[in-house]
């Protein structure tokens, strides 16, 4: 044996020990590594449903470690004077082993060696590797547990594949129907409100049916959008079936057809011309000037309800016959078919109403919407009045608000409402005949609406009335399609307020 | 390895004969008397610094009675000249009638030089030691004379008394192997110190070593192996005492204006294999360099403007190094391990 062979042997444990020691940390490291991806590509697999076979995945993650590890192993050195150096570092030796071993490789005729080498050795002796490099799990290899734990879950928990986009798009749809169930049961509040005042029945049961379908909407979170058509379906089919009924009670077959509608002499709608006529011949016997009233009310209402006059006729014949009972029951009749008269028409709005809000939960209306977004915007800031909720209400196949009022009863737009403000009209009356101007609106069928008014004094060769719904309607189209540049639109804006045909907020 | 050991053994026993002479007479202060006794063997030269009346005069006359060396004292004052330390040439006049100049040898002529209070002379006077410390020789009109040897210069300085002195400039302080501070003794260090001198019977100091003696030990502290890691622990301590270095800490950045000069590291070195030898050890370790650092390094240190403003001493800037700097690197850790 050589002088100095407990030193090399020392030496030798030492460096197995701390090769040993560095491979298992890089073990480790590796393993933290492999396990991380294993984690990132089961995510994959599990939520994503990237199209991988397990057996190969793993097996190539677990190849590939193993190869790296190898890799890695293989070009691990330890030097003898290092971890000497760190054995007297750890076990205080007072660098003894490592001088020793340093001399007797570079100086080994130094006159201190002999004794350096003497001592060394008997340290050497008791050197234990264990101590000089402990085999610790590094603080970041703990990381393998959770990468391992999340693993197992996502390869045993049934996670099915998450679809980012449907789940998108069904949030999308929720979001809509319940945006249609909001939009619907406004439009039943404004519907109730008017029918109570009209003491309307069909159309305030009606109103509740879609209240009570727009509240559901609302709250059957996650419907389905068949779902939610279905439903308005049921209600569209349940308004028709009460359309037909009220249909067959009227005279008049079709909401098509021509009706009368706006009475604006006195600025009372037809019904309460008819009620106020109704009330006049409650009396058994009339008074002579009472009876006049009651003629020159009956020979308007004969001139304005045209291919329907000769009912009229009847009345003033049996009124003039002095047959006030007659006269009395046959006008209640009148009166009767005007109710159900204004309910078909109530009852026709929500019909509408119901198929925009199929046609939007079918997507149908989706370009729409979007096309409209434009027409939506513009619009809320011509009126306030119409209130930010209903700012929806501005698509064009939608049926406005004003659609829900009762014929002849506008309040959001015509002179009625510019009267009930106050606001002294600009108009003066004149003893010109009474103009009609044939209004084209809504949609399918044309309905042709009468507008009477007072003719003004003026200048003109021809009468506002004839020209203002034009206008109004010109000037709503080119506002929709922002033709008008945006600084002209102030001075457009005023010339409507100025010549009176339109009131302030409707001009906004 | 009989005869170095026996040798290692005989200089551990020779100067521990050396303390306790010393101990007869001074009471304490054995770091004192440890780095006078590394300077001695290592042939450096000792600054000692402390408050009056703390036995440094004392303790440097007890080494030199111990040593059975020649010993001088020269006390500095502003008006000593180079010639009052190195000496002079005089006119003499021989039996004939003929006059002659010879060399009159001053004071530094000695084995142990005591230049007390060395601050209160004048630079020029300081700087006539320059020659005598780093050459061991002066030089009188243009004659060359060596000091005998084993030659030291130990200096003293009061840090209190500031006015009328002049601070040695770095270059000088450079020379001196250690800077020692002389601390105030503990109460039963003043105690025993009462006693002694309050006394009619004086202790009297015998010589331990000759000057032969001393001058083998230092040949034999010279051998003392030193491995590649501890060298390389003394040289990355010293760099890490130089703000512009990769090593210095945060405080040497901020406080240091120039680290130590390579002497530095000999004196770390050096004084090192003394002291593992003083242990009977054949090698020099980390911690040996450890404890002889602050010694070998406080004088070297110059702080900047900030650090002599905030009344940074430089021993906690060593310190600070110490503690920043690892004995052995990461890179060579990193590859035992």
């Amino acid at each position: 044996m050589s002088t100095h062979e407990p030193l090399e042997r020392a030496a030798r444990r030492l460096r197995r020990r701390a090769l040993l020691v560095r491979r298992v940390a890089c073990a480790l490291d590796v393993l933290l590594a492999g396990s991380g991806a294993g984690v990132v590509v089961t995510a994959g697999m599990v939520l994503a449903g990237w199209p991988l076979s397990p057996l190969l995945v793993y097996g190539g993650l677990l190849g590939l470690a193993g190869l790296v590890f190898l890799g890695l192993a293989w070009r691990m050195r330890a030097d003898a004077l290092p971890v000497l150096a760190r054995a007297d570092c750890v076990l205080r030796l007072h660098e003894r082993l490592s001088t020793a071993y340093e001399y007797l490789q570079r100086a080994p005729a130094h006159p201190f060696l002999t004794a350096l080498l003497a001592e060394a050795n008997r340290q050497a002796a008791q050197v234990d590797p264990r101590l000089v490099f402990p085999l610790r799990v590094p603080r970041r290899a703990w990381g393998v547990v959770p990468c391992l734990g999340a693993l197992v879950a996502l390869a045993v928990l049934p996670i099915g594949p998450v679809r980012f986009f449907d789940n998108l798009a069904a949030e999308q749809a929720a979001q809509e129907v319940v945006r249609e169930g909001q939009r619907l049961e406004r439009w039943g509040r404004r519907l109730e409100e008017l029918a109570r005042r009209e003491q309307l029945e069909r159309s305030l049961l009606l109103a509740r049916h879609l209240q009570q379908l727009g509240r559901g909407l609302q709250q059957q979170e996650g419907e389905s959008k068949a779902a939610a058509t279905e439903r308005v379906s049921s209600l569209q089919q349940y308004l028709e079936r009460m359309q037909h009924e009220l249909r067959q009670r009227a005279l008049l077959s079709s909401p098509g057809a021509v009706v009368a509608q706006e009475v604006f002499v006195s600025r009372q709608s037809l019904k309460q011309e008819l009620q106020q006529l109704l009330q006049l011949l409650q009396h058994e016997t009339l008074p002579r000037e009472v009876l006049s009233v009651a003629e020159q009310g009956i020979l308007r209402l004969s001139r304005q309800a045209g291919e329907h006059s000769a009912e009229f006729e009847r009345l003033l014949e049996d009124l003039r016959a002095g047959n006030l009972a007659a006269a009395r029951r046959l006008l209640e009749e009148i009166v009767q078919r005007q109710q159900v008269l204004e309910e078909l028409e109530h009852l026709e709005r929500a019909r509408q109403a119901l198929e925009y809000t199929a046609r939007a939960l079918q997507g149908k209306a989706a370009s729409d919407a979007t096309a409209s977004q434009t027409h939506t915007r513009t619009r809320p800031e011509q009126g306030e009045a119409a209130g930010g909720e209903d700012e929806a209400m501005f698509s064009e196949d939608m049926p406005a608000l004003e659609d829900f009022t009762a014929p002849g009863m506008d309040e959001s737009f015509g002179f009625s409402r510019y009267a009930q403000q106050g606001t002294p009209s600009p108009l003066r009356e004149s003893s010109a005949p009474l103009s009609e101007v044939p209004v084209p609106s809504g949609e399918g069928a044309m309905r042709l609406s009468y507008i009477r008014y007072l003719p003004v004094l003026n200048q003109a060769n021809v009468s506002p009335e004839a020209v203002s719904v034009h206008y109004r309607r010109a000037a709503e189209d080119v506002l929709t399609q922002e033709r008008i540049p945006r600084a002209y639109r102030e001075q457009v804006r005023d010339y409507f307020l100025a010549i009176g045909v339109i009131h302030e907020p409707a001009a906004r | 390895m009989a005869d170095i050991a026996a040798q290692v053994a005989q200089f551990g026993e020779e100067f521990q004969q050396v303390r306790a002479e010393i101990a007869k007479v001074i009471v304490g202060h054995t770091e004192v008397v440890e780095g006078l006794l590394i300077c001695l063997l290592c042939g450096g030269h000792a600054l000692l610094e402390g408050v009056p009346g703390l036995g440094k005069t004392l303790l440097v006359k007890s080494l030199g009675a111990v040593l059975d060396l020649q010993f001088s004292r020269i006390q500095f004052t502003p008006d000593l000249m180079p010639a009052d330390i190195i000496g002079t040439r005089v006119i003499l006049q021989d039996e004939e009638g003929h006059r002659y100049f010879e060399f009159q040898p001053g004071p530094i002529f000695s084995n142990i030089v005591l230049a007390d209070e060395i601050n209160r002379a004048t630079p020029k006077t300081q700087s006539a030691l320059l020659e005598a410390m780093q050459e061991r020789s002066v030089t009188v009109a243009g004659v060359e004379y060596k000091l005998q040897l084993p030659f030291l210069v130990l200096a003293t300085q009061n840090p209190l008394e500031m006015e009328g002195t002049y601070p040695l400039p770095e270059a000088q302080l450079d020379r001196f192997f250690l800077k020692l501070q002389v601390s105030y003794p503990s109460v039963a260090e003043l105690s025993e110190i009462v006693d002694r001198t309050t006394q009619q019977h004086e202790p009297t100091l015998q010589p331990v070593l000759s000057a032969e003696r001393i001058l083998a030990a230092q040949r034999f502290v010279r051998e003392v192996p030193i491995a590649s890691h501890v060298k390389d622990y003394a040289i990355r301590l010293v760099l890490a005492t130089h703000p512009q270095a990769p090593q210095a800490t945060e405080l040497v950045k901020r406080y240091v204006r120039y680290g130590s000069s390579p002497r530095g590291v000999q004196s770390l070195v050096l004084a090192g294999k003394v002291r593992a030898l003083f242990a009977g050890r054949f090698n020099v370790s980390f911690e040996d360099i450890r404890a002889v650092a602050l010694p070998c390094l406080r004088h070297r240190l110059i702080l900047n403007f900030e650090g002599e403003a905030e009344g940074i001493d430089t021993a906690a800037v060593i310190e600070d190094v110490l503690a920043q700097i690892p004995e052995l690197p990461t890179r060579r850790i990193g590859a035992a391990v």
